[in-house]
């Protein structure tokens, strides 16, 4: 800062305040050479679609990676142009360093939480995934390839879960044949299905994603990575009665295969009116004690919100290997052809 | 370079008179008389006396100096264009010499002004557009450094410190040229211009930094460039990038003070 002859430091103005000296200036001009630090806000969470260009979700920041007429780039899109009968090996190959400095420049890893929705179909979930660097409190909602699916649908869906389990992520999965099927009913436009349908869940998913990411902390603590879910959406006293009754019917349509006795752990996120919350807590012990009595962990997480029709999400954790059998047969006729498309060749 | 004369006096400026000893002008010789030089510096006329009471009203020659014009003196004999004059003491002669060279002297230094703040224009328009791109930075993260990508050279540098690395570099370089200019400059445009071109580069970075903080009224700023002489209002401190507007309005007071010093000098 500027100082007068005597030593006064002074910010502004020609002559010291104190004293009357005139400021000598000449000693100060390497402090404008600094500047200042800033720390900017990335928002909380950060959610990355690929496959999915039609998604409407309230977050901090939604990116899309999609297949296009062209390359263009903006910090909410990263588009590729589409490759005549490529694979996820060419998307890769081609777009594998532009991504990483795409995923770097906004900032992917400074927001808190992260939550991937991935068509683990689109060849481009295995470049999303490539890409991404192994980050905590990052997890992965994919729609995963059926035994419906084509065998290089499911060669790709196979490979993007692979790397998914391979980096830690822990992971939500559904199929697509239970994503195709999915309607909510939603108060301001009616029934919602497909992209609108995956939106108002993911919405709800999202109101709760400090809840969400600790529950699918604690369980790869227990050595579950992958979960499944089913979920009433806009429920009400008058479709389902008592709260036991709704947790039981979700449980019903599970959004990937297997039993619900087999799961590891069961996770409640309800999303009601205030009052309601003792008796969904109560009717979640019920629950739990009447089909998970064997899980590692159990817990039930509320939200209140101000509608009369209540969300009901549940997440169960799942054997990793359920999760692959399906689209494994898949996978192996695609790599018995053509091997560079196995697991080892995605990064 | 010279007018005719035409009789009467043209010139409205004020002017110097000096006793002549003697003059040359186009091969003629005149024994006494009047050399007038204005306020100026860049008019002259040489006088003869008149009469018995040598009233010094016969214009012979009348001379508009370019600023490159030569001056030179030897003793009490001063040379400028086709005129030669001896003055009554080379005292006398110098002081003509130096009312004429100030035209130069000036154009000089509106010249190193001109420079010096060019110099100080690169330092704080830089400043200007490091501390515009943080602030958007602060705001909107993602579209600020994807829009400043383009300009990184390294593409696998941490975004952030790529642009302060960029800038960092760019400052440092062009406060070394900025310093470097002053340090230059000072001999022509005395030590007076030259501290009020550092309060004024000091007091503008200043101004950016409580446009940058967002949260100033700007009111010590502005005072601040009141005392420096520069008139401005928080409204248009606060345009896309006022530096340049700033530079422009402290020139006059520093062309002023520069020549100030040339006068005392």
């Amino acid at each position: 800062m500027p100082r007068c002859p005597n030593g006064h430091a002074q910010r502004l103005g020609l002559k010291c305040l104190v004293c009357g000296e005139a400021l000598s200036f000449r000693d100060s001009m390497d402090e404008l050479g600094d500047l200042p630090k800033v720390e900017p806000n990335y928002g909380k969470v950060a959610v990355i679609a690929v496959g999915y260009p039609r998604l409407s979700l309230k977050a901090d920041y939604v990116g899309e990676i999609s297949a296009s007429l062209a390359d263009l780039n903006t910090p909410n899109a990263f588009e590729v142009a589409s490759i005549r009968g490529g694979s996820w090996l060419d998307y890769s190959k081609k777009y594998l360093e532009q991504l990483r400095t795409w995923m770097r420049l906004v900032g992917i890893g400074k927001s808190t939480d992260r939550l991937l929705v991935l068509d683990t179909s689109d060849p481009l979930s295995v470049l999303a995934l490539s890409a991404l660097p192994k980050l905590e409190h990052t997890a992965v909602i994919a729609v995963v390839a059926d035994a419906d699916s084509t065998p290089v649908e499911q060669n790709t869906s196979y490979v993007a879960l692979s790397l998914a389990l391979r980096k830690g992520f822990p992971i939500i999965a559904l199929t697509e044949t239970f994503e195709g099927d999915m309607l909510y009913f939603t108060e301001d436009r009616g029934f919602a299905v497909e992209a609108d349908a995956l939106s108002r869940l993911l919405g709800s998913l999202l109101g709760a994603a400090d809840d969400l990411m600790d529950l699918l902390e604690r369980d790869m603590k227990l050595g579950v990575q992958m979960h499944s879910l089913s979920a009433i959406v806009a429920g009400s006293k008058s479709v389902y009665g008592i709260a036991t009754n709704a947790f039981m019917a979700q449980s019903y349509d599970l959004s990937m295969g297997g039993k619900p006795e087999e799961c590891q752990t069961v996770h409640s996120l309800v999303f009601a009116r205030e009052e309601s919350e003792a008796e969904f807590e109560k009717s979640f012990g019920v629950f739990r004690n009447r089909k998970f009595k064997g899980a590692l962990n159990a817990e039930f997480r509320f939200h209140e919100t101000a509608s009369p029709l209540y969300d009901l999400v549940t997440i169960y954790g799942m054997r990793t290997e359920a999760s692959l059998q399906d689209i494994a047969p898949g996978y192996q006729a695609i790599v018995g052809s053509m091997p560079e498309l196995s697991v080892e060749g995605a990064s | 370079m010279s007018e005719p004369p035409a009789g009467a006096d043209a010139s409205e400026a004020p002017a110097h008179d000096y006793k002549l000893v003697s003059a040359t002008y186009q091969d003629r010789e005149y024994p006494e008389g009047v050399l007038a030089v204005n306020e100026a510096g860049n008019e002259i006329e040489l006088r003869r006396w008149m009469g018995k009471t040598k009233r010094p009203d016969i214009v012979i020659a009348r001379f508009h100096l370019e600023p490159n014009t030569d001056v030179r003196v030897d003793g009490a004999v001063l040379n400028v264009s086709e005129l030669s004059v001896t003055l009554e003491s080379p005292a006398a002669a110098g002081e003509v010499a130096d009312l004429l060279r100030r035209p130069a002297r000036e154009l000089e230094a509106a010249r190193l002004v001109t420079e010096v703040e060019a110099s100080v224009g690169v330092f704080l328009e830089t400043r200007e557009e490091a501390l515009n791109l943080l602030s958007r930075i602060k705001v909107d993260p993602r579209g600020a450094l994807f829009a400043s990508a383009a300009r990184s050279t390294d593409s696998n540098a941490e975004p952030l410190d790529s642009v302060y690395s960029t800038y960092s570099a760019r400052l440092a370089e062009s406060l070394q040229k900025m310093k470097a200019s002053l340090a230059g400059g000072e001999k022509g445009l005395g030590v007076g211009a030259t501290d009020m071109m550092y309060a004024i580069t000091y007091a503008i970075g200043q101004v950016q930094n409580a446009l940058f903080e967002g949260d100033s009224d700007l009111v010590q700023e502005l005072a601040a460039l009141r005392e420096l002489g520069i008139a401005m209002t928080a409204q248009e401190l606060r345009t896309k990038r006022p530096t340049a507007r700033l530079l422009v309005r402290a020139h006059p007071a520093l062309v002023s003070l520069a020549t100030s010093s040339l006068r005392s000098g």
